[in-house]
């Protein structure tokens, strides 16, 4: 417990300590390269656990009820819980880790393949420590606050601004690529704030700050972990920060059969 | 050998050079350090508070000031909504960033930096933990000293020592917000004889 206090502590308040590594990584040893990286996969799978396990908790994610399969029906039995309602929280504890372990992987391969492009980098390790520090905190957060926009009551305004932001992005590159496609739900309307309560615009201001969190935590990995410049850690980040359009991308050419530019 | 002191100094002596001081052997017991080395100590120092101090103090300036404009101009950012918003994420920048500093002021005034004829130390204690780290001077593969702006109006350096690794190792060790880091280094230079 006094261990995630600290973590806490130094993410909020440190975090060139949180996400920055302790130990040279320079030392080309392979079988400590394999231990350190298992270790940061440990302490990705502990904070996938502490961010998942409440959200499920709170009701968060929805699945398609399903028979629970006799192995588990047994098993929770024998730990006095209901099969159903035991087969219902791993479906959805599953579903709720899944989006983030994605977005972490994505954010791993655009992170490291950025840094090897600019020459900065270290190793994969530091970029492990890196991602797994920043998406399993920073981004975890991000998403959380996203989770409370869609299913919370009192932030409708801000939760639709959010799906608008979202929405208009994805216009934005189908019309920059001049193809003909649109979305099942059509081209947003304009959102006003006006009728945005102050826990709308309350929810808005911590969601931009735990978006500045992570792309800062991006920043400060490059420049600790892997010793990059000012500017090569910040096209590592412009790198990461572009995956959105490159999903898009690849979301048209998939739509298309062909890449959208061509 | 000269014993070396600034104004923060605890460990003084009349005669010049001394070995470990009680307060310092007492700190040595509680890490679990070995009491038994006889060791002198060339020069101690504590950090100023005073740049962290003005950051601490800008900070609370420049947060008040931008939400004053924000709030004198409610239309900046579109609407009068958005630039709540806008407050309310400087609101909460400004609170992390001030929070953050005074964290730093405090731990600054509890760190004690030592120079011995053996090691480089940093230490400090707080809510009954405590921590140190020392770098042998026979390992020192490099020192520089380097002021920032506000150090520089004040009159502080910091010194870093390297014997090996990266900035966040344990071959890392810096001397933050000294009155006089070109006399800290004189004094590491002296002992490590490259003078």
């Amino acid at each position: 417990m006094r261990q995630i206090l600290t973590q806490v502590y130094d993410a909020i308040l440190f975090p060139s300590r949180f996400v920055g590594a302790d130990v040279a990584w320079t030392d080309g040893s392979i079988i400590r390269d394999v231990v350190v990286a298992s270790r940061l996969l440990g302490v990705f799978g502990g904070n996938l656990v502490l961010y998942a396990v409440p959200l499920t908790l709170a009701g968060f994610g929805t699945v398609a009820a399903s028979d629970p399969p006799p192995l588990l029906t047994a098993a929770s039995a024998s730990l006095g819980l209901g099969p159903a309602w035991t087969w219902n929280f791993l479906q959805r504890f599953v579903r709720n880790s899944l989006y983030i372990s994605l977005a972490a992987a994505l954010t791993f391969v655009a992170f490291h393949g950025s840094v090897r492009l600019t020459r900065s980098s270290t190793g994969i390790v530091p970029s492990l420590h890196t991602v797994v520090y920043s998406t399993s905190a920073y981004l975890a957060a991000v998403f959380s606050v996203v989770w409370f926009l869609s299913t919370s009551a009192s932030v409708v305004v801000a939760d639709t601004l959010v799906l608008n932001v979202q929405k208009r992005f994805v216009y934005a590159v189908i019309d920059a690529t001049g193809v003909s496609l649109s979305l099942p739900s059509g081209r947003p309307a304009p959102v006003s704030l006006t009728d945005a309560t102050p826990t709308d615009q309350v929810a808005l201001a911590v969601l931009v700050l735990t978006v500045g969190y992570f792309v800062y935590s991006l920043y400060l990995g490059s420049r600790i972990n892997h010793g990059a410049s000012r500017l090569t850690a910040t096209l590592t980040v412009m790198t990461v920060t572009s995956t959105p359009l490159v999903f898009v991308l690849g979301s048209i050419a998939l739509a298309l059969g062909t890449l959208p530019l061509l | 050998m000269t014993l070396d002191t600034d104004s923060d100094t605890e460990l003084t002596d009349g005669d010049g050079t001394q070995t470990l001081g009680d307060a310092h052997a007492a700190a040595a017991s509680r890490d679990g350090g070995d009491t038994d080395r006889d060791e002198r100590v060339l020069f101690t120092t504590g950090p100023s508070a005073r740049p962290a101090g003005v950051k601490l103090a800008a900070a609370v300036v420049v947060g008040l000031l931008v939400e004053a404009y924000l709030f004198t101009h409610p239309a900046l950012l579109g609407s009068p909504e958005a630039t709540r918003i806008g407050i309310y994420i400087v609101s909460l920048v400004a609170l992390i960033v001030v929070a953050r500093l005074v964290v730093r002021v405090y731990l600054l005034t509890r760190y004690r930096y030592t120079i011995t004829d053996d090691v480089l130390r940093w230490e400090y204690s707080l809510f009954y933990r405590s921590r140190s780290r020392e770098l042998p001077l026979s390992k020192l593969r490099g020192h520089e000293s380097s002021r920032g702006r506000v150090q520089s109006a004040l009159g502080f350096g910091t010194v870093r020592f390297l014997t090996g690794g990266t900035n966040r190792s344990l071959g890392f060790l810096a001397f933050e917000h000294v009155a006089d880091p070109e006399h800290v280094r004189k004094v590491v230079r002296r002992q490590i004889g490259e003078d």
